[in-house]
Protein backbone atom coordinates (compact mmCIF):
# COMPACT_ATOMS: atom_id res chain seq x y z
CA UNK A 1 0.00 0.00 0.00
CA UNK A 2 2.87 2.36 0.74
CA UNK A 3 4.23 1.78 -2.76
CA UNK A 4 0.82 2.35 -4.31
CA UNK A 5 0.30 5.58 -2.38
CA UNK A 6 3.79 6.77 -3.34
CA UNK A 7 3.12 6.05 -7.02
CA UNK A 8 -0.29 7.70 -6.88
CA UNK A 9 1.34 10.79 -5.40
CA UNK A 10 3.34 11.15 -8.63
CA UNK A 11 0.55 9.92 -10.89
CA UNK A 12 -1.67 12.68 -9.48
CA UNK A 13 0.47 15.39 -11.10
CA UNK A 14 -1.97 15.92 -14.00
CA UNK A 15 -4.77 16.55 -11.50
CA UNK A 16 -2.66 19.09 -9.62
CA UNK A 17 -1.71 20.97 -12.77
CA UNK A 18 -4.96 20.63 -14.70
CA UNK A 19 -6.31 24.16 -14.07
CA UNK A 20 -3.15 25.70 -15.56
CA UNK A 21 -3.71 24.09 -18.95
CA UNK A 22 -6.37 26.63 -19.90
CA UNK A 23 -3.71 29.35 -19.82
CA UNK A 24 -0.79 27.33 -21.16
CA UNK A 25 -2.26 25.66 -24.21
CA UNK A 26 -5.98 26.33 -24.41
CA UNK A 27 -6.41 24.71 -27.80
CA UNK A 28 -4.39 21.57 -27.25
CA UNK A 29 -5.79 18.09 -27.68
CA UNK A 30 -6.87 16.00 -24.70
CA UNK A 31 -3.76 13.83 -24.45
CA UNK A 32 -1.50 16.85 -24.88
CA UNK A 33 -3.48 18.59 -22.13
CA UNK A 34 -2.89 15.60 -19.87
CA UNK A 35 0.87 15.86 -20.40
CA UNK A 36 0.89 19.65 -20.01
CA UNK A 37 -1.12 19.30 -16.82
CA UNK A 38 1.43 16.81 -15.46
CA UNK A 39 4.27 19.18 -16.36
CA UNK A 40 2.41 22.08 -14.73
CA UNK A 41 1.68 19.98 -11.64
CA UNK A 42 5.35 19.05 -11.31
CA UNK A 43 6.63 22.61 -11.73
CA UNK A 44 3.92 24.04 -9.48
CA UNK A 45 4.58 21.55 -6.71
CA UNK A 46 8.33 22.04 -6.83
CA UNK A 47 7.87 25.82 -6.91
CA UNK A 48 5.65 25.66 -3.84
CA UNK A 49 8.06 23.41 -1.98
CA UNK A 50 10.96 25.68 -2.85
CA UNK A 51 9.03 28.79 -1.83
CA UNK A 52 7.99 27.19 1.47
CA UNK A 53 11.64 26.34 2.15
CA UNK A 54 12.63 29.94 1.41
CA UNK A 55 9.96 31.17 3.84
CA UNK A 56 10.87 28.64 6.51
CA UNK A 57 7.49 26.89 6.35
CA UNK A 58 7.36 23.15 6.95
CA UNK A 59 5.86 21.14 4.11
CA UNK A 60 2.53 19.47 4.67
CA UNK A 61 -0.32 18.44 2.42
CA UNK A 62 -2.71 21.32 3.26
CA UNK A 63 0.03 23.91 2.73
CA UNK A 64 1.00 22.46 -0.64
CA UNK A 65 -2.53 21.78 -1.84
CA UNK A 66 -4.02 25.14 -0.85
CA UNK A 67 -2.58 27.18 -3.75
CA UNK A 68 -3.57 24.40 -6.15
CA UNK A 69 -7.11 24.48 -4.77
CA UNK A 70 -7.15 28.25 -5.36
CA UNK A 71 -6.12 27.63 -8.97
CA UNK A 72 -8.95 25.13 -9.35
CA UNK A 73 -11.41 27.69 -7.99
CA UNK A 74 -10.12 30.41 -10.32
CA UNK A 75 -10.32 27.99 -13.22
CA UNK A 76 -13.88 27.03 -12.32
CA UNK A 77 -14.89 30.69 -11.96
CA UNK A 78 -13.51 31.42 -15.41
CA UNK A 79 -16.09 29.08 -16.87
CA UNK A 80 -15.81 26.23 -19.31
CA UNK A 81 -12.66 26.05 -21.33
CA UNK A 82 -12.59 26.80 -24.99
CA UNK A 83 -13.25 23.60 -26.86
CA UNK A 84 -10.06 21.92 -27.93
CA UNK A 85 -11.63 20.93 -31.17
CA UNK A 86 -12.42 17.51 -32.42
CA UNK A 87 -9.69 15.46 -34.06
CA UNK A 88 -10.45 12.90 -36.65
CA UNK A 89 -11.11 9.43 -35.27
CA UNK A 90 -8.05 7.25 -35.19
CA UNK A 91 -8.25 4.51 -37.81
CA UNK A 92 -7.29 0.88 -37.31
CA UNK A 93 -3.66 1.49 -38.29
CA UNK A 94 -3.36 4.32 -35.78
CA UNK A 95 -4.94 2.20 -33.06
CA UNK A 96 -2.47 -0.56 -33.81
CA UNK A 97 0.46 1.87 -33.57
CA UNK A 98 -0.88 3.20 -30.28
CA UNK A 99 -1.15 -0.38 -29.03
CA UNK A 100 2.53 -0.79 -29.91
CA UNK A 101 3.24 2.34 -27.84
CA UNK A 102 1.32 0.88 -24.91
CA UNK A 103 3.25 -2.38 -25.22
CA UNK A 104 6.50 -0.40 -25.31
CA UNK A 105 5.57 1.38 -22.09
CA UNK A 106 4.66 -2.03 -20.64
CA UNK A 107 8.12 -3.40 -21.42
CA UNK A 108 9.73 -0.41 -19.75
CA UNK A 109 7.44 -0.80 -16.75
CA UNK A 110 8.55 -4.43 -16.48
CA UNK A 111 12.20 -3.39 -16.70
CA UNK A 112 11.75 -0.76 -14.00
CA UNK A 113 9.59 -2.85 -11.68
CA UNK A 114 12.04 -5.74 -11.74
CA UNK A 115 15.07 -3.54 -11.10
CA UNK A 116 16.60 -3.99 -14.55
CA UNK A 117 16.98 -0.29 -15.25
CA UNK A 118 17.74 1.14 -11.81
CA UNK A 119 20.05 4.15 -11.81
CA UNK A 120 23.03 3.75 -9.52
CA UNK A 121 22.60 7.38 -8.53
CA UNK A 122 19.09 6.63 -7.30
CA UNK A 123 20.48 4.99 -4.16
CA UNK A 124 23.45 7.32 -3.93
CA UNK A 125 21.78 10.71 -3.92
CA UNK A 126 18.42 11.16 -5.68
CA UNK A 127 16.58 8.91 -3.22
CA UNK A 128 18.48 9.92 -0.06
CA UNK A 129 18.01 13.62 -0.85
CA UNK A 130 14.27 13.22 -1.41
CA UNK A 131 13.86 11.12 1.70
CA UNK A 132 15.71 13.62 3.84
CA UNK A 133 13.72 16.54 2.40
CA UNK A 134 10.46 14.76 3.26
CA UNK A 135 11.68 13.93 6.76
CA UNK A 136 12.75 17.49 7.47
CA UNK A 137 9.81 18.86 5.43
CA UNK A 138 11.95 21.33 3.55
CA UNK A 139 14.89 21.55 1.18
CA UNK A 140 17.35 20.60 3.89
CA UNK A 141 20.26 23.00 3.71
CA UNK A 142 22.09 21.32 6.59
CA UNK A 143 21.94 17.98 4.80
CA UNK A 144 23.09 19.42 1.48
CA UNK A 145 25.84 21.47 3.09
CA UNK A 146 27.27 18.65 5.23
CA UNK A 147 30.83 18.03 4.02
CA UNK A 148 30.25 14.27 4.26
CA UNK A 149 27.42 14.61 1.72
CA UNK A 150 29.41 16.65 -0.77
CA UNK A 151 29.30 13.96 -3.45
CA UNK A 152 25.49 14.05 -3.35
CA UNK A 153 25.78 17.18 -5.49
CA UNK A 154 24.40 19.88 -3.19
CA UNK A 155 23.43 22.29 -5.97
CA UNK A 156 21.68 19.85 -8.32
CA UNK A 157 18.26 21.37 -9.11
CA UNK A 158 15.44 20.29 -6.78
CA UNK A 159 12.61 19.15 -9.07
CA UNK A 160 12.99 15.37 -8.72
CA UNK A 161 13.87 15.32 -5.00
CA UNK A 162 10.87 17.58 -4.35
CA UNK A 163 8.51 15.34 -6.34
CA UNK A 164 9.76 12.22 -4.58
CA UNK A 165 9.54 14.01 -1.23
CA UNK A 166 5.95 14.93 -2.06
CA UNK A 167 5.19 11.28 -2.87
CA UNK A 168 6.78 10.28 0.44
CA UNK A 169 4.59 12.79 2.28
CA UNK A 170 1.60 11.16 0.60
CA UNK A 171 2.79 7.61 1.31
CA UNK A 172 4.30 8.14 4.76
CA UNK A 173 7.52 6.41 3.75
CA UNK A 174 9.95 6.42 0.86
CA UNK A 175 9.01 3.59 -1.50
CA UNK A 176 12.17 2.69 -3.40
CA UNK A 177 10.47 0.22 -5.72
CA UNK A 178 7.56 2.51 -6.55
CA UNK A 179 9.87 5.42 -7.35
CA UNK A 180 11.38 3.31 -10.15
CA UNK A 181 7.98 3.32 -11.86
CA UNK A 182 8.34 7.02 -12.56
CA UNK A 183 10.32 5.89 -15.62
CA UNK A 184 7.36 4.25 -17.41
CA UNK A 185 5.01 6.93 -16.09
CA UNK A 186 6.99 9.82 -17.56
CA UNK A 187 7.57 7.83 -20.74
CA UNK A 188 3.81 7.38 -21.10
CA UNK A 189 3.28 11.09 -20.47
CA UNK A 190 5.94 11.90 -23.08
CA UNK A 191 4.04 9.73 -25.54
CA UNK A 192 0.80 11.51 -24.63
CA UNK A 193 2.44 14.89 -25.27
CA UNK A 194 3.84 13.85 -28.62
CA UNK A 195 0.65 12.15 -29.82
CA UNK A 196 -1.51 15.01 -28.62
CA UNK A 197 0.49 17.69 -30.40
CA UNK A 198 1.45 15.71 -33.51
CA UNK A 199 -1.99 14.32 -34.28
CA UNK A 200 -3.39 17.52 -35.74
CA UNK A 201 -0.23 18.35 -37.62
CA UNK A 202 0.53 14.91 -39.03
CA UNK A 203 -2.82 13.15 -39.04
CA UNK A 204 -3.74 10.23 -36.82
CA UNK A 205 -1.87 7.42 -38.49
CA UNK A 206 1.55 9.07 -38.96
CA UNK A 207 1.32 10.63 -35.50
CA UNK A 208 0.55 7.26 -33.93
CA UNK A 209 3.45 5.66 -35.79
CA UNK A 210 5.89 8.38 -34.73
CA UNK A 211 4.59 8.04 -31.17
CA UNK A 212 5.27 4.30 -31.20
CA UNK A 213 8.77 4.95 -32.51
CA UNK A 214 9.41 7.55 -29.83
CA UNK A 215 8.26 5.20 -27.07
CA UNK A 216 10.38 2.30 -28.29
CA UNK A 217 13.40 4.56 -28.87
CA UNK A 218 13.35 6.40 -25.55
CA UNK A 219 12.08 3.37 -23.66
CA UNK A 220 14.99 1.27 -24.84
CA UNK A 221 17.62 3.97 -24.29
CA UNK A 222 16.32 4.91 -20.83
CA UNK A 223 16.31 1.24 -19.85
CA UNK A 224 19.82 0.35 -20.98
CA UNK A 225 21.28 3.62 -19.69
CA UNK A 226 19.90 2.70 -16.24
CA UNK A 227 17.74 5.74 -15.66
CA UNK A 228 14.96 4.50 -13.37
CA UNK A 229 14.92 6.54 -10.20
CA UNK A 230 17.18 9.23 -11.69
CA UNK A 231 16.12 12.57 -13.15
CA UNK A 232 16.43 11.66 -16.85
CA UNK A 233 12.90 10.28 -17.35
CA UNK A 234 11.49 13.52 -15.92
CA UNK A 235 13.93 15.68 -17.89
CA UNK A 236 13.12 13.90 -21.14
CA UNK A 237 9.42 14.27 -20.42
CA UNK A 238 9.82 18.04 -20.11
CA UNK A 239 12.00 18.08 -23.24
CA UNK A 240 9.42 16.14 -25.25
CA UNK A 241 6.60 18.45 -24.10
CA UNK A 242 8.64 21.51 -25.07
CA UNK A 243 9.72 20.19 -28.46
CA UNK A 244 6.30 18.74 -29.32
CA UNK A 245 4.64 22.05 -28.44
CA UNK A 246 7.12 24.05 -30.52
CA UNK A 247 7.38 21.73 -33.51
CA UNK A 248 3.70 20.80 -33.82
CA UNK A 249 1.75 23.06 -31.50
CA UNK A 250 1.79 26.46 -33.13
CA UNK A 251 1.95 29.79 -31.36
CA UNK A 252 -0.92 28.81 -29.03
CA UNK A 253 1.34 26.30 -27.35
CA UNK A 254 4.19 28.69 -26.51
CA UNK A 255 3.06 28.81 -22.87
CA UNK A 256 3.23 25.04 -22.58
CA UNK A 257 6.69 25.05 -24.13
CA UNK A 258 7.88 27.78 -21.77
CA UNK A 259 6.58 25.86 -18.76
CA UNK A 260 8.28 22.66 -19.92
CA UNK A 261 11.57 24.50 -20.47
CA UNK A 262 11.34 25.86 -16.93
CA UNK A 263 10.78 22.28 -15.80
CA UNK A 264 13.96 21.26 -17.63
CA UNK A 265 15.95 23.96 -15.84
CA UNK A 266 14.54 22.84 -12.48
CA UNK A 267 15.36 19.19 -13.11
CA UNK A 268 19.00 19.04 -14.19
CA UNK A 269 21.91 21.39 -14.73
CA UNK A 270 22.01 20.52 -18.42
CA UNK A 271 18.27 21.18 -18.56
CA UNK A 272 19.03 24.90 -18.43
CA UNK A 273 21.40 24.57 -21.38
CA UNK A 274 18.73 22.68 -23.31
CA UNK A 275 16.16 25.37 -22.51
CA UNK A 276 18.41 28.17 -23.74
CA UNK A 277 19.32 26.28 -26.92
CA UNK A 278 15.67 25.56 -27.68
CA UNK A 279 14.69 29.16 -27.01
CA UNK A 280 17.40 30.45 -29.31
CA UNK A 281 16.76 27.95 -32.10
CA UNK A 282 13.00 28.35 -32.19
CA UNK A 283 12.86 32.10 -31.69
CA UNK A 284 15.27 32.79 -34.50
CA UNK A 285 12.70 31.32 -36.88
CA UNK A 286 10.47 34.10 -38.15
CA UNK A 287 7.85 31.67 -39.44
CA UNK A 288 6.36 31.56 -35.96
CA UNK A 289 5.36 35.21 -36.19
CA UNK A 290 5.82 37.89 -33.55
CA UNK A 291 9.10 39.49 -32.65
CA UNK A 292 12.17 37.44 -31.89
CA UNK A 293 12.68 39.33 -28.64
CA UNK A 294 9.18 38.61 -27.37
CA UNK A 295 9.42 34.95 -28.26
CA UNK A 296 12.84 34.66 -26.65
CA UNK A 297 11.60 36.35 -23.51
CA UNK A 298 8.55 34.13 -23.31
CA UNK A 299 10.49 30.90 -23.77
CA UNK A 300 13.80 31.58 -22.10
CA UNK A 301 12.89 33.85 -19.18
CA UNK A 302 10.95 31.32 -17.08
CA UNK A 303 13.74 28.75 -17.41
CA UNK A 304 16.49 31.27 -16.77
CA UNK A 305 14.47 32.80 -13.94
CA UNK A 306 13.92 29.59 -11.98
CA UNK A 307 17.54 28.57 -12.52
CA UNK A 308 18.76 31.95 -11.29
CA UNK A 309 16.62 31.78 -8.16
CA UNK A 310 17.96 28.29 -7.43
CA UNK A 311 21.56 29.40 -8.00
CA UNK A 312 21.09 32.42 -5.70
CA UNK A 313 19.59 30.13 -3.07
CA UNK A 314 22.59 27.79 -3.35
CA UNK A 315 25.05 30.68 -3.29
CA UNK A 316 23.43 32.15 -0.20
CA UNK A 317 23.74 28.85 1.66
CA UNK A 318 27.21 27.90 0.46
CA UNK A 319 25.98 25.05 -1.72
CA UNK A 320 27.35 26.20 -5.06
CA UNK A 321 29.40 23.59 -6.82
CA UNK A 322 28.58 22.68 -10.43
CA UNK A 323 26.88 26.01 -11.15
CA UNK A 324 30.05 27.76 -10.06
CA UNK A 325 31.54 26.64 -13.37
CA UNK A 326 34.88 28.16 -14.14
CA UNK A 327 36.66 24.87 -14.75
CA UNK A 328 39.78 25.13 -16.85
CA UNK A 329 39.63 23.97 -20.46
CA UNK A 330 41.65 20.78 -20.94
CA UNK A 331 42.41 20.42 -24.66
CA UNK A 332 44.36 17.26 -23.79
CA UNK A 333 41.03 15.57 -22.96
CA UNK A 334 39.80 16.01 -26.50
CA UNK A 335 41.12 12.63 -27.65
CA UNK A 336 39.54 10.93 -24.65
CA UNK A 337 36.19 12.58 -25.30
CA UNK A 338 36.39 11.67 -28.98
CA UNK A 339 37.07 8.04 -28.06
CA UNK A 340 34.77 7.56 -25.07
CA UNK A 341 31.69 9.53 -26.11
CA UNK A 342 30.88 7.33 -29.12
CA UNK A 343 31.46 4.26 -26.96
CA UNK A 344 28.88 5.53 -24.48
CA UNK A 345 26.44 6.11 -27.31
CA UNK A 346 26.30 2.45 -28.34
CA UNK A 347 23.40 1.71 -26.00
CA UNK A 348 24.43 -1.95 -25.92
CA UNK A 349 23.01 -2.49 -29.39
CA UNK A 350 25.66 -1.33 -31.83
CA UNK A 351 24.34 2.25 -32.14
CA UNK A 352 20.86 0.96 -33.01
CA UNK A 353 19.04 4.05 -31.63
CA UNK A 354 21.22 6.35 -33.76
CA UNK A 355 20.70 4.14 -36.80
CA UNK A 356 16.94 4.32 -36.31
CA UNK A 357 16.96 8.09 -35.96
CA UNK A 358 19.48 8.42 -38.80
CA UNK A 359 17.22 6.41 -41.07
CA UNK A 360 14.26 8.61 -40.15
CA UNK A 361 16.34 11.72 -40.83
CA UNK A 362 17.43 10.38 -44.21
CA UNK A 363 13.81 9.64 -45.08
CA UNK A 364 12.82 13.16 -44.05
CA UNK A 365 15.55 14.90 -46.05
CA UNK A 366 13.40 15.13 -49.13
CA UNK A 367 10.63 16.94 -47.26
CA UNK A 368 12.92 19.32 -45.42
CA UNK A 369 13.97 18.46 -41.92
CA UNK A 370 12.85 20.33 -38.81
CA UNK A 371 16.14 22.21 -38.72
CA UNK A 372 15.45 24.03 -35.45
CA UNK A 373 15.31 20.72 -33.57
CA UNK A 374 18.41 19.60 -35.45
CA UNK A 375 20.19 22.76 -34.33
CA UNK A 376 19.24 22.02 -30.72
CA UNK A 377 20.75 18.54 -31.10
CA UNK A 378 24.02 19.95 -32.44
CA UNK A 379 24.25 22.68 -29.79
CA UNK A 380 23.56 20.24 -26.99
CA UNK A 381 26.12 17.77 -28.31
CA UNK A 382 28.73 20.55 -28.40
CA UNK A 383 27.71 21.50 -24.87
CA UNK A 384 28.28 17.89 -23.78
CA UNK A 385 31.78 17.93 -25.28
CA UNK A 386 32.42 21.30 -23.62
CA UNK A 387 31.41 19.90 -20.23
CA UNK A 388 33.75 16.92 -20.48
CA UNK A 389 36.62 19.12 -21.68
CA UNK A 390 36.22 21.24 -18.54
CA UNK A 391 36.27 18.44 -15.98
CA UNK A 392 38.72 18.79 -13.15
CA UNK A 393 39.60 15.10 -13.41
CA UNK A 394 40.40 12.88 -16.37
CA UNK A 395 36.91 12.31 -17.84
CA UNK A 396 36.99 8.66 -18.97
CA UNK A 397 35.07 7.41 -15.94
CA UNK A 398 32.65 10.34 -15.94
CA UNK A 399 31.81 9.73 -19.57
CA UNK A 400 31.21 6.04 -18.87
CA UNK A 401 28.91 6.96 -15.99
CA UNK A 402 26.91 9.77 -17.53
CA UNK A 403 27.25 10.16 -21.30
CA UNK A 404 24.68 7.57 -22.33
CA UNK A 405 22.08 9.59 -20.42
CA UNK A 406 23.36 12.99 -21.58
CA UNK A 407 23.21 11.86 -25.20
CA UNK A 408 19.51 11.12 -24.86
CA UNK A 409 18.79 14.82 -25.30
CA UNK A 410 20.43 15.24 -28.74
CA UNK A 411 18.96 11.88 -29.75
CA UNK A 412 15.49 13.15 -28.84
CA UNK A 413 16.06 16.45 -30.63
CA UNK A 414 17.17 14.58 -33.76
CA UNK A 415 14.03 12.48 -33.53
CA UNK A 416 11.99 15.68 -33.65
CA UNK A 417 14.07 16.92 -36.57
CA UNK A 418 12.91 13.84 -38.46
CA UNK A 419 9.33 13.77 -37.17
CA UNK A 420 8.87 17.45 -37.93
CA UNK A 421 9.86 16.82 -41.51
CA UNK A 422 6.99 14.43 -41.93
CA UNK A 423 4.39 17.16 -41.46
CA UNK A 424 2.05 16.77 -44.41
CA UNK A 425 -0.11 19.67 -43.30
CA UNK A 426 -0.46 22.11 -40.46
CA UNK A 427 -3.79 23.47 -39.24
CA UNK A 428 -2.02 26.61 -38.08
CA UNK A 429 -0.73 27.28 -41.55
CA UNK A 430 2.79 28.01 -40.39
CA UNK A 431 4.45 25.48 -42.58
CA UNK A 432 3.46 23.22 -45.36
CA UNK B 1 10.62 -0.42 -34.59
CA UNK B 2 10.91 -4.19 -34.58
CA UNK B 3 14.67 -3.94 -34.08
CA UNK B 4 14.22 -1.66 -31.06
CA UNK B 5 11.61 -3.96 -29.55
CA UNK B 6 13.86 -6.97 -30.13
CA UNK B 7 16.82 -5.18 -28.54
CA UNK B 8 14.65 -4.28 -25.55
CA UNK B 9 13.50 -7.87 -25.11
CA UNK B 10 17.05 -9.18 -25.44
CA UNK B 11 18.22 -6.72 -22.81
CA UNK B 12 15.43 -7.70 -20.42
CA UNK B 13 16.13 -11.40 -20.86
CA UNK B 14 19.86 -10.90 -20.30
CA UNK B 15 19.27 -9.22 -16.95
CA UNK B 16 17.41 -12.09 -15.32
CA UNK B 17 14.46 -14.44 -15.51
CA UNK B 18 11.43 -12.93 -17.22
CA UNK B 19 9.11 -13.21 -14.25
CA UNK B 20 7.00 -10.40 -12.89
CA UNK B 21 8.11 -10.47 -9.29
CA UNK B 22 9.61 -7.77 -7.14
CA UNK B 23 13.40 -8.08 -6.94
CA UNK B 24 15.02 -8.54 -3.53
CA UNK B 25 16.59 -5.11 -3.89
CA UNK B 26 16.39 -2.35 -6.50
CA UNK B 27 19.85 -3.43 -7.73
CA UNK B 28 19.18 -7.20 -7.85
CA UNK B 29 18.57 -7.44 -11.61
CA UNK B 30 20.73 -4.49 -12.55
CA UNK B 31 24.18 -4.02 -13.99
CA UNK B 32 26.70 -6.59 -12.67
CA UNK B 33 28.32 -3.88 -10.55
CA UNK B 34 24.94 -3.16 -8.99
CA UNK B 35 24.24 -6.84 -8.39
CA UNK B 36 27.51 -7.07 -6.49
CA UNK B 37 26.03 -4.59 -4.00
CA UNK B 38 22.95 -6.73 -3.30
CA UNK B 39 24.38 -8.48 -0.18
CA UNK B 40 25.29 -5.08 1.24
CA UNK B 41 21.77 -3.73 0.68
CA UNK B 42 20.32 -6.80 2.39
CA UNK B 43 22.75 -6.27 5.27
CA UNK B 44 21.52 -2.69 5.64
CA UNK B 45 17.95 -3.97 5.70
CA UNK B 46 18.90 -6.23 8.63
CA UNK B 47 20.56 -3.34 10.43
CA UNK B 48 17.51 -1.14 9.92
CA UNK B 49 15.33 -3.73 11.64
CA UNK B 50 17.55 -3.90 14.73
CA UNK B 51 19.09 -0.52 15.43
CA UNK B 52 16.58 1.72 17.25
CA UNK B 53 15.28 4.83 15.53
CA UNK B 54 17.32 7.91 16.38
CA UNK B 55 20.45 5.92 17.29
CA UNK B 56 23.73 6.66 15.55
CA UNK B 57 25.17 3.77 13.59
CA UNK B 58 28.61 3.79 12.01
CA UNK B 59 28.87 1.63 8.93
CA UNK B 60 32.12 -0.09 8.22
CA UNK B 61 33.29 -3.09 6.24
CA UNK B 62 35.38 -5.99 7.50
CA UNK B 63 37.57 -5.52 4.43
CA UNK B 64 38.64 -1.91 4.70
CA UNK B 65 38.82 -1.54 0.93
CA UNK B 66 35.03 -1.87 0.89
CA UNK B 67 34.59 1.27 2.98
CA UNK B 68 33.57 3.80 0.38
CA UNK B 69 31.56 6.94 -0.16
CA UNK B 70 28.89 5.08 -2.19
CA UNK B 71 28.49 2.49 0.59
CA UNK B 72 28.03 5.34 3.08
CA UNK B 73 25.47 7.10 0.89
CA UNK B 74 23.48 3.90 0.36
CA UNK B 75 23.35 3.49 4.12
CA UNK B 76 22.02 7.05 4.51
CA UNK B 77 19.22 6.20 2.11
CA UNK B 78 18.35 2.80 3.51
CA UNK B 79 18.57 3.67 7.21
CA UNK B 80 16.23 6.67 7.30
CA UNK B 81 15.26 6.33 10.95
CA UNK B 82 18.85 6.09 12.15
CA UNK B 83 21.67 8.60 12.05
CA UNK B 84 24.38 7.19 9.84
CA UNK B 85 28.08 7.84 10.32
CA UNK B 86 30.91 6.84 8.03
CA UNK B 87 34.08 4.94 8.84
CA UNK B 88 36.04 6.78 6.20
CA UNK B 89 38.53 9.03 7.99
CA UNK B 90 37.73 11.97 5.75
CA UNK B 91 34.00 11.68 6.41
CA UNK B 92 34.07 10.59 10.01
CA UNK B 93 31.89 12.69 12.27
CA UNK B 94 33.01 13.69 15.76
CA UNK B 95 31.61 11.73 18.68
CA UNK B 96 31.05 8.05 19.23
CA UNK B 97 28.37 6.06 17.47
CA UNK B 98 25.83 4.05 19.45
CA UNK B 99 26.32 1.11 17.13
CA UNK B 100 28.89 -0.12 14.66
CA UNK B 101 27.52 -2.21 11.81
CA UNK B 102 30.30 -4.29 10.34
CA UNK B 103 29.59 -5.62 6.85
CA UNK B 104 31.07 -8.88 5.65
CA UNK B 105 32.58 -10.23 8.87
CA UNK B 106 33.82 -9.00 12.21
CA UNK B 107 35.52 -5.78 13.19
CA UNK B 108 35.69 -5.60 16.95
CA UNK B 109 36.59 -2.18 18.34
CA UNK B 110 37.55 -1.08 21.83
CA UNK B 111 34.54 0.33 23.65
CA UNK B 112 32.05 -1.81 21.71
CA UNK B 113 30.66 -5.27 22.34
CA UNK B 114 29.04 -7.67 19.94
CA UNK B 115 25.27 -7.18 19.96
CA UNK B 116 24.15 -9.47 17.16
CA UNK B 117 25.47 -11.74 14.44
CA UNK B 118 23.77 -10.88 11.18
CA UNK B 119 23.60 -12.79 7.92
CA UNK B 120 25.69 -10.09 6.30
CA UNK B 121 28.03 -9.14 9.14
CA UNK B 122 28.10 -8.22 12.80
CA UNK B 123 26.44 -5.49 14.84
CA UNK B 124 28.28 -3.98 17.80
CA UNK B 125 26.92 -1.67 20.45
CA UNK B 126 28.75 0.86 22.56
CA UNK B 127 29.64 -0.15 26.13
CA UNK B 128 28.32 2.52 28.49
Amino acid sequence: MIGLRFFLGIAALPVLGWPAVRWLAPEAERTARLAIAAAAGAVLLCGEMFAASLLGLDWNAPLLLAPIAVLWVIGAAAGREKSSGQSARAGAAAVLALAVSAAGVGLVAFAAATGRSTATDFLLFWGPQAQDFAQTRRIDIAFLAAPANYYMHPDYPPELPCLDAWAMLVAGRFAWGAALLELPLFLALSAAAFWGFARRALGSRPAAEWTALLVLLLGYCLTVSMSAGAAEPLLLFFEVVALAALVFGGSGALGAAALALAGCALTKVEGLAFSLFVSAAFCADRRRGGSIGRCLALLALPAAGVALVWVFFCARHGLLDIYRGGGRLHPEYFGIVLRELPAAGRYEAGYLPWLVVGTALAAGLRRGLELRAGLVAILFFLFTVYVYLHMSVEPTQWIAWSASRLLLTPLTALFFAAAGAAKPFSPWGERT
Amino acid sequence: MAALAAAQLAFLAARGPLRLEAPRTVYSNGHPAQRAAEPYLLFLREVRGIVPAGATVRIRAARSAENSVPAFYMAIGLLPEQRVASSLPELRAPGEADFVACYGGECAEPGYREARRLAGGTLYERIH
